[in-house]
């Protein structure tokens, strides 16, 4: 990996996880759904990595997000599972060999229509595993799915809003 | 092992997601009560279905003690039965002050011989006057009744079955004031005949003919059979009705044996009766 890439991955991350850790963990849209860009980090992670990176930045990322929001094992099992499916999601909207530059997988190297095709499917995803795992049973399948679809729906925007200001703050001329 | 090396690392990524997976899992069920309890009730679910799988298999085995209590049990609830008990007013008795004297008390059995081919026929039971069998006492079975108790030995009993010419008990129609007599036709072992009730009752097809309460042998209620056939006897004055009888003689197996407590006391004021007549 490049080393601008590196440096834009890890202040993205930390704004990121800094909104998520003491802004967004307080805030829930109509009392109900929080939103959970911090997932973006993950999505973020460029190809090709250490076969293990991917996993354990999905599992740590999950317990930092567990430890504030006082639930163990929720994120962290939701996040493991979207950092195992991340490369069988991207081959379906992309060709593995068009990130072995090493860049961040953004907007900009996925072109606005595959990233957003890509980042819905794994909020889905994530917000599947992670409503499932609080309710713990199918029997509420109408309020699951109704919790899914609308945590999903915000979350996503949420993810839109930040990309499209990532990428104006890097258009900026210096 | 060199193919297994191989193997594992070809899976490696999988393994480690498992156990990342698991460790979160593993966490989560620590730590949140809610769902503890939905896996704890779902492996008590899985527990209870083997169980009562196992409780299926295992329990036939144990069939024939099973059998044993709740014929006792039976017993020990039929003598609890009001009808068991005879209706005493407080006046008249003096030590107890109960409503209720018990009347009947049940002694369960099983018949090791039946015969039903005969003009008379018997039934031999495994119970004798050791366990506290007497002549005259009532049997019958869940079905109805069967006969009465003709000979004692220790440990065996031989009943005067229903099939028997020499049987007779006080039975009426249920819910029809008549008493008449019911025994057996002497040819057919499923059908018995009830005699005796005046024309002015209006028997009816499939009418339950039990046992009624001028019967010093059987409780009042005791299943005789059910209205299969009426006609008119010789006189013109009864009904001569032809019974499907409740119990199947041919295939008899549990039966209980009746003792009327207060028998002794009625047979006294018979004594009596006959002494001044």
């Amino acid at each position: 990996m490049k080393f601008e890439n590196l440096t834009e991955l890890i202040w993205r991350s930390l704004i990121l996880l800094f909104l998520q850790i003491f802004v967004l963990n307080y805030y829930a849209w109509s009392h109900s759904y929080t939103p959970f860009p911090y997932i973006m980090i993950l999505l973020l992670l460029p190809l090709p990595l250490p076969w293990y990176a991917g996993l354990l930045v999905g599992f740590f990322l999950g317990v930092i997000e567990d430890i504030f929001t006082t639930k163990q094992g929720l994120h962290s099992a939701s996040l493991t599972l979207l950092a195992f499916v991340k490369p069988v999601v991207l081959q379906t909207f992309s060709r593995l060999d068009d990130f072995d530059d090493g860049n961040i997988i953004d907007s900009r190297s996925l072109g606005w229509r595959k990233w957003i095709g890509y980042v819905l499917f794994m909020t889905l995803i994530y917000c599947s595993v992670l409503y499932f795992l609080q309710y713990f049973s199918f029997y509420f399948k109408v309020v699951i799915l109704k919790d899914i679809l609308l945590c999903t729906a915000v979350t996503f925007l949420f993810i839109l809003a930040f990309e499209m200001l990532f990428q104006i703050l890097k258009k900026k001329p210096k | 092992m060199r193919n297994l090396w191989l193997f594992l690392q070809k899976i490696r990524h999988v393994l480690l997601f498992i156990f990342l997976e698991s460790l979160s899992l593993f966490m989560l069920y620590q730590n949140s009560l809610y769902q503890r309890t939905v896996i704890f009730n779902f492996f008590l679910s899985i527990e209870g279905k083997v169980l009562r799988l196992r409780e299926s298999i295992v329990g036939y085995f144990y069939l024939k003690q099973e059998n044993e209590q709740l014929k006792k049990e039976n017993a020990f609830l039929r003598s609890l039965l009001k009808t068991s008990y005879l209706i005493s007013y407080q006046a008249t008795f003096q030590k107890n002050d109960t409503l209720y004297r018990q009347r009947y008390q049940f002694v369960p059995a099983t018949v090791i011989r039946s015969t039903t081919q005969y003009k008379d026929n018997y039934i031999t039971i495994d119970k004798g006057f050791k366990q506290g069998i007497e002549k005259g006492q009532g049997v019958f079975s869940p079905s109805g009744i069967v006969g009465v108790v003709e000979e004692v030995t220790a440990n065996y009993a031989l009943v005067r079955s229903f099939l028997n010419t020499r049987f007779f008990v006080s039975a009426q129609i249920k819910g029809k004031p008549s008493v008449g007599t019911a025994s057996w036709n002497g040819k057919n072992y499923a059908y018995g005949i009830l005699q005796d009730i005046p024309l002015h009752i209006k028997p009816a097809i499939g009418d339950s003919v039990v046992t009624s309460p001028y019967s010093d042998v059987f409780p009042a209620g005791l299943l005789v059979g059910t209205i299969e056939k009426i006609d008119i006897d010789e006189s013109n004055s009864f009904y001569l009705l032809e019974l499907k009888l409740a119990v199947d003689f041919g295939n008899l197996t549990t039966v209980y044996v009746v003792t009327n407590l207060l028998k002794e006391e009625m047979e006294q004021l018979q004594k009596f009766e006959n002494v001044n007549q």
